[in-house]
This record gives C-alpha cells, structure tokens and sequence, in this order.
C-alpha cells in the first residue's frame, strides 16, 4: 500500500511538472491574463453598470493608485437588461449580434518584484460565429416552453385569486380544468392529467379563503417547478453548452510594463480559432496565433495550428499538430566582446495525441503523448508523454428542496 | 429554482364604434426561455403565441390577463423581461418592457400582466 501510494504521488508529480506544456489550439479565456502569464487572486465579475462603476472605484486605492494582482473581466452588453432579445435571436444570432453578445473585456494588473515593475495586460475576446444548439436542446427547449406555460396557468390563477375573481377552491379547479381542457391548448393528453391530478390532490390541503387560494396556485407552481421544471431546465443548459456548426473566435491582448516614469509595451498577441462541430461530439479546429514578446529578449511567434477532437460520454481522444515560425533577438558579445543582438530564425512544429478517460464522476485518468516545439532558448529533448490522473475534491451535491408546508 | 411573482395592471382604452380584432402578442426577452398564456377575463385564449381576441368595442370593460413563466438560462445575465404588444389594426401599443432580475441561476421568475379594456373618454 506504502509503495503504491509513493507511486501515485511520483506520477502526480511528474504529471505537475509536465503541466508546463505550451498551450493547446484554444484561445484563452480571459486573454489579459495569459498575456501576462498570470492568474489573479480575486478577479471582478460585475453583471451590471452600477457594480463595474463600483469595481472600477475599488481598483484604486487611497493614494489614487491602481491595486496590483486584480483582475476584472466584463461583458459589456450584459451590464443592462436586453429586453428585445427574443432566445431565437440569441441562440441563432447574425454576425454583429454575436459580437456583442459574446464581447468580454479584461484586464489585470501585476507587480513582478522580480523585476520591480508593475505589469498591465489588457484583453478581448469574441465570436464572429457561435455555431447554433443541437437537435436534442431544441426539442428539450420545446419540452420547458410547455411546462413553464403551465406554470404560468398557475401563474394566471393566483393572480386571479389575488383579484377576487376565484372565491373558492371549487372556482380554481374550474378554471384551471377548463384552461387544460380547451381545444387550443399546448398539453399532451399525459400532461393534461398530470395537471388535474396534480390540482384535485392538493386542492384538499386548502381552504375557501382568498389568502388559502393563493396559497394553493402557489404550491401547484411549486410542486410543478420541483418535480418536472427544475430537471428539464438543467438538461436544456446543459444542452446549450453543446451548440454544432461553425464557429469563429477570436481574441487579443497586450501587455505593458512600467517602472518609475517609462512604461512600454512588453507583449502582445492574437488568437484566430476556427472549428467545425458536426455533432456534440466531433469537431475539426484550426487556429492561427502570433505572439510578440519584447524584454531582454524579443521574440515573435506565429503558430498555425490543426486539430480533431472526439468526446463521448466517458471518453476523450484529441489529436492536434502546430506549425511555428520563429525569430529572436537575443543580446550576446561577439569576438571582440562587444555586445550585439543575435538573430535566430527558424521553424518547428508540434505534434500532440491527448485522450481522457473518465473512471466515475470527478476521477478520470490522462494520457498525452507527443513532440513539443524547439526553443531557441533551450537545448532539450523535445518528446514530451504524460500520465496522470485528475480528481476533483469538490463534488455537487444534490440540493434536497422540501416541499411547502401546506396552507390550512 | 425559487419562483418570484410580478404583478403589473394597466390600461387600453378602445373605442366603443371600432371594429377592429384585438391581437395580444408576447416578446420574452433577454435571451431566455419563457412560456405563457393570455386570457380574456377567466377564459383561455392561447399559450406560447398570439391571442385573436374579440372585436375591440365588445372588449369593454373586460381584462386581458398575461402570464408569463421565464426560467434564467444564461451565464452572461440574470435578467427576465417581458413585453406585451397590443395591436389594433395599424396600431401597436406596447406595455413593458417590464424586467426582474432572478435572485440565482436557474430561479423563475413569474408575470402576471392585468391590462384593462376601458372605453375612451370624450
């Protein structure tokens, strides 16, 4: 048990040290963070106009200066309500409509002591293309319209009842059985018994009182919410994660450094993604990136790079191969020993087969194998395989709702 | 998935010699996913579409009644809206938009939209 333990810890930690690959094909996240090699220790979200104006003022202190190692991220079109956007215009948006709902902004701030300067890297990211959902969320979508129009027959009752129109139990089972009976109406024949049934067994819990009434148009919403709205609404989510088609991202960064009164651009990138999913789980990438770095030494990247990924339920398989034009200045001496600027040029490429096998939920095992770029900094083996394992120690939890307690 | 209520109650006012059909119509805005029924006083007149209601003179002190469920979906917001559009003929009136911003993700927010028809005052 001892040397197995040991085992497992050697290979966590070759795995750890390994991690320091290059990148892969997808853009990053948050590009004003990865411009800066850099992951901040609280970064700001705000959802609205009234918090960015709040986080921005937090991002100063008392001298007027701005705080080092934050982060922010912001989506500028989601700071304000979007009422004229109808879920078919967001989920099938055109070009410029899917530019604005996909924008993000950051920015982060860093204090290298190292060096003693104070680093800044802002970032955007959006898609020109967002692809479009699947089959199964359309028809799942289908599924949470017509039960969320049943709650909102409960809805209408409740409100009527608030009204003075419904005086007794008697009343709201009338209207709630001639709303589900009518000729026009959007239940199945399964549904329409469910919702009688569902009206006839706690109406007995309520009274004849317009307070009990309400009470009873909620617990009906209630009781429709937990049962059957809660599990549609989290399988159409978790569907609208998988959307098909044709995407195209993009994003790009810049990174400044500053010290005392100079301040000059250090890096700056941008990062071109194409990709094709012909279902949930297949999926063709390309991927263009140029990367310029400018600090003792200069260097330039341009990467262009393709991909096929396969993902099924417990099963991951990646194959991707990047092709790399470099040049860098790097500060030598010559023969005389005076310093001058060395020029390296070249080309290499890099080939990687990753695959991922998830053994139960939160534990799964990883496996890459491949050829990494050359550096014209180090001299080293280039061949790169990993094996490791990746477990999660936080787990959701179901949440258990209890149900209302029932109304006299 | 906590449900809040809206109430909202409002006014159209028609014309006692217009003849013109009443359509009620729906936009859930922000991106999400909603469903709804429209009713002329206690009586069903449709779900997830437009409503064709009576002649607007018949309509006279009557209420249309709009309720609307809408679960947040979204990562990017938490915003609900809804808008109710009433068309007369060539003429659109529009209520709304009215917007509630759900407490969490996946919570359901639920309108209740009363619009009284009045006759126009001379």
């Amino acid at each position: 048990m001892k040397k197995f333990l040991i085992a497992v810890c050697l290979v966590c930690i070759y795995a750890f040290v390994n991690a320091q690959q290059e990148p892969s094909l997808n853009i990053p996240s948050t590009p004003a963070f990865s411009i800066l090699n850099f992951e901040p220790a609280s970064i700001l979200k705000p959802g609205n106009l009234k918090d960015l104006g709040g986080d921005i003022l937090n991002s100063f202190d008392a001298n007027g200066k701005l705080i080092m190692n934050a982060g922010m991220e912001v989506s500028p079109y989601w700071l304000s309500s979007r009422p004229y956007l109808t879920t078919e215009a967001y989920n099938y948006p055109k070009i410029g409509q899917s530019i604005l709902q996909t924008l993000s902004v950051s920015a982060a701030t860093i204090k290298d002591s190292a060096e003693g300067k104070n680093k800044f890297g802002l970032g955007i990211r959006f898609k020109l293309f967002n692809g479009k959902p699947n089959d199964e969320y359309i028809q799942k979508q289908s599924e949470l319209k017509i039960l969320l129009a049943a709650q909102s027959l409960f809805t209408a009752g409740r409100s009527l009842a608030n009204s003075g129109a419904l005086t007794s139990i008697a009343d709201a089972k009338a209207f709630l059985f001639d709303a589900i009976d009518a000729p026009d109406q959007v239940f199945s024949n399964d549904q329409r018994n469910m919702l009688k049934q569902m009206a006839i067994d706690l109406s007995v819990k309520f009274a004849d009182t317009q307070q009990s009434i309400v009470a009873y148009f909620e617990a009906l919403n209630n009781q429709l919410s937990v049962q059957q709205v809660q599990g549609v609404a989290e399988k159409v989510y978790t569907l609208s994660k998988k959307r098909i088609g044709f995407f195209f991202e993009v994003a790009g960064a810049t990174g400044f450094s500053s010290k005392e009164n100079e301040s000059s651009l250090e890096r700056a990138g941008i990062w071109l993604t194409t990709s094709e999913y012909y279902n949930s789980a297949d999926a063709w990438h390309i991927s263009a990136r140029y990367q310029f770095s400018s600090r003792d030494t200069s260097l330039n990247n341009f990467d262009i790079g393709f991909a096929y990924s396969k993902e099924l339920k417990k099963f991951s398989i990646s194959a991707e191969g990047m092709l790399r034009w470099y040049s860098a200045q790097i500060p030598d001496f010559n023969n005389n020993n005076l310093p001058i600027l060395r020029l390296e040029k070249d080309f290499t490429y890099r080939l990687a087969l990753q695959s991922a096998y998830l053994i139960t939920e939160g534990l799964s095992i990883n496996i890459s194998l491949g050829k990494n770029f050359s550096s014209p900094f180090v001299n080293a083996d280039s061949f790169f395989s990993i094996f490791g394992f990746s477990y999660s120690l936080f787990k959701k939890v179901p949440v258990l709702v209890k149900e209302p307690a029932s109304q006299p | 998935m906590a449900i809040t209520y809206v109430e909202i109650e409002d006014r159209y006012f028609v014309n006692p010699s217009d003849k013109n059909a009443i359509i009620v119509s729906v936009i859930i805005g922000n991106g999400q996913t909603g469903g709804y029924m429209i009713f002329l006083e206690k009586q069903f007149k449709s779900a997830n579409k437009p409503a064709n209601l009576k002649t607007a003179a018949a309509l006279a002190g009557k209420r249309c009644l709009i309720s609307a469920t809408i679960v947040d979906m979204l990562d990017e917001t938490n915003w609900t809206s809804i808008i109710v559009k009433v068309q007369n003929g060539q003429d659109t009136k529009q209520y709304g938009p009215y917007s509630k911003e759900a407490a969490m993700h996946l919570d359901t927010v639920s309108y209740a939209i009363s619009i009284h028809f009045e006759n126009e005052q001379v």
